[in-house]
């Protein structure tokens, strides 16, 4: 028994008594004391926002802001709620967020406006009117976005032909956006291209491959595939390649650079689309920063640190054109 | 008299050592009059972990409540949108989603499938029906005066509180001090003798589940309330949090040894080793002689959280071998 105490003991001090020291935040004293910023991701742990974060830093650099990044290891609203909770009783100056669900996060939220928090989200949206949110950092106009991803395809198709769209689940925010552009767009410009049924792999990369490769399976004449997340796209572009149906099906998307970096090499994939996830995690603290300074962001066309031509539409920031990754400038981009 | 306070020291002492760490860990960065708060989602996760205890200490075990949560919320909310009815009546329809997804459990384990096994495959099934009843969309715009109720504190402390506390108190009761709750402790020590010894065993295993699934209900309701919104895709892994604590607690797996206290005591460790992590975790600590810095943040919440459960797991096994002796 005395062994289990002492074991139970030693534990509690390396958690305790293991001296703590101050995290590398911004050490030479201000003016005042620094913002404190905290920065909760949809989850921990994936390249996409790992970039989000590498982003932040700089900006929290920059702006000499104590900068808070944390989040759950798993997609979990519940969490992100609790950890916003526990910030909000620390007392907090700022809070930038990508919520993993929109509405459940909205009460937490305008809890948090109502203590004079700062509330801005990225990457995805909370229900603007019930989480009264300040800002929310949008990677890229929606309507562009789809388009640009639908002449990819069509143009490479020839404008006719069977294809299909690898979605993530059916209550995606992001996703269900872009197919809502997506999908009138198509069949006005391209109308000799027949859509097959969404598939809907969720987070699942082999998931994603399974379920396209069946598709090109039973669809031999299949032309065109659109994977609209960093899941979906690799796993079609894996499903082709296996397919042995390189050059013969058009497939692009969103996802990162570093995750298609060898399907752009072998021609599996001519262009795909992204943000830069580094400005947009970037530009969410310094708009935070400029909120709690000045109250509100200027309307219109603007240069905001290192990001150009960002545009502000009420409270929607507006981080610029999706950039096009090719063969050709596929190796200049780290994220 | 003296052996008895020794083993209650020694039964009792490797969860409360843990739970002091755990709180001092909590209050070196925040003051104790802010801590209610942050227990609205730990306290649902108790509310769990309390019924969970029941089922546990027959030797059982309840995988789906996670997923009863998620559909019982759907069912209130389709209730409330599609049916019309007012939120009251469909909250009470959401609970009683949940007794009847515990009925199922219950006649499942009855009928003598493993409640590892059957509660492993209703896990699957509800969650798909919550999914597919609401086509995985979420249902939200629900009317303030059901959702603030989730967010009150009357007295100081949140609603979810009140929730727990009442349903502790009974389970309490129910377990230590009836004549059906004591044949829990030999259901889990001997099933088999249990049935000899002509108790009613398929009979109280099914009724535990059926609590177990109404408990999950009510959850569902103040976890819909606290959302403001149902949604099909909630409250996942919640069954194994609430497992987490009963075990931290000091309940037996394999049934027989346990209680509602020590479940409670494990959730307040659970959660302030959570919330203390999760509030320290910029700090960055180092390991004296070792030369190695780690910080307290979600990765290795899970690593440390998954330690003492292993731990506590152990120990227990070992106080329960010197007991036979």
């Amino acid at each position: 028994m005395s062994r289990t105490v002492a074991v139970c003991f030693a534990l509690g001090i390396v958690v305790l008594a293991g001296c703590s020291k101050p995290s590398d935040g911004p050490t030479e004293p201000g003016f005042g004391k620094p913002l404190r910023i905290g920065m909760l991701p949809k989850l921990k742990g994936i390249s996409y926002f790992q970039a989000c974060e590498r982003g932040a830093k700089d900006a929290a650099k920059e702006l000499n802001v104590d900068l808070i990044y944390d989040g759950p290891t798993d997609n979990r609203v519940e969490d992100q709620v609790q950890m916003l909770n526990e910030w909000i009783q620390l007392g907090i100056d700022a809070i930038c967020i990508a919520p993993n669900d929109p509405e459940t996060i909205s009460p937490i939220l305008k809890r948090a406006r109502e203590k004079g928090i700062i509330v801005v989200t990225y990457d995805a949206d909370a229900n603007a009117e019930t989480s009264t949110r300040q800002a929310f950092c949008n990677q890229t106009p929606t309507d562009e976005l789809a388009k640009t991803m639908v002449d990819i395809v069509a143009n490479q198709m020839g404008g006719e032909g069977k294809a299909v769209i690898v979605s993530t689940s059916p209550s995606a925010p992001n996703q269900n956006a872009w197919m809502s552009f997506m999908l009138p767009y198509l069949k006005e410009k391209y109308p000799k291209i027949t859509l097959l049924e969404t598939l809907y792999p969720a987070e699942d990369i082999s998931r994603a491959r399974q379920m396209t490769a069946d598709v090109i399976a039973s669809h031999p004449d299949l032309k065109g595939i659109w994977g609209l997340s960093s899941v979906a796209l690799p796993g079609a572009a894996e499903a082709v390649r296996q397919s042995k149906k390189i050059g013969q099906i058009a497939v692009t998307g969103v996802t990162l650079p570093s995750e298609l970096r060898e399907y752009v090499k072998d021609g599996t994939v001519k262009e795909f689309c992204l943000w830069n996830p580094e400005d947009l995690g970037y530009l969410a603290i310094h708009v935070a920063k400029v909120l709690k300074e000045k109250g509100a962001l200027k309307e219109g066309a603007q240069d905001i640190g290192r990001v150009k031509g960002v545009r502000v539409n009420g409270t929607e920031v507006i981080l610029g054109p999706p950039i096009i990754f090719s063969k050709d400038n596929i190796d200049s981009y780290k994220f | 008299m003296k052996t008895s306070f020794f083993s209650l020291v020694r039964t009792w002492s490797v969860p409360w050592i843990l739970f002091s760490l755990a709180l001092a860990l909590t209050l070196s960065s925040i003051e104790p009059a802010k801590l209610p708060e942050l227990w609205r989602k730990p306290a649902d996760i108790g509310t769990l972990a309390v019924a969970m205890t029941a089922i546990m200490l027959t030797g059982g075990i309840d995988l789906s409540v996670g997923s009863i949560v998620a559909l019982s919320g759907v069912v209130l909310g389709l209730l409330y949108r599609d049916l019309h009815w007012p939120i009251g009546m469909a909250a009470m329809g959401g609970v009683l989603a949940g007794t009847v997804a515990g009925m199922i459990n219950g006649s499942l384990i009855a009928s003598g499938i493993a409640p590892l096994v059957a509660t492993l495959a209703t896990m699957a099934l509800f969650r798909g029906l919550a999914m597919a009843l609401v086509d995985g969309q979420r249902i939200a715009n629900l009317p303030s005066s059901f959702t603030d109720f989730a967010w009150d504190s009357p007295g100081g402390l949140p609603t979810q509180i009140y929730l727990l506390m009442g349903i502790s108190l009974l389970f309490y009761i129910f377990v230590h001090h009836t004549w059906q709750g004591r044949s829990l402790f030999a259901i889990g020590e001997n099933k088999l003798a249990a049935e000899f010894a002509a108790l009613p065993v398929r009979r109280i295993e099914a009724s535990l589940y059926i609590l177990s699934g109404t408990v999950a209900g009510l959850v569902a309701v103040m976890q819909t309330a606290y959302g403001g919104a149902a949604v099909p895709d909630s409250a996942r892994g919640f069954e194994l949090q609430a497992i987490a604590c009963v075990v931290l607690g000091g309940t037996r797996v394999t049934g027989g040894f346990g209680s509602i206290p020590r479940t409670l005591l494990g959730l307040a460790t659970l959660a302030h080793l959570q919330i203390g992590f999760s509030l320290n975790s910029r700090r960055e600590f180092w390991i004296p002689g070792l030369n190695t810095s780690f910080r307290l943040d979600a990765d290795m919440q899970l690593i440390i959280v998954g330690a003492l459960v292993i731990l506590v797991a152990v120990i227990n096994e070992r106080l329960a071998g010197r007991r036979r002796e």
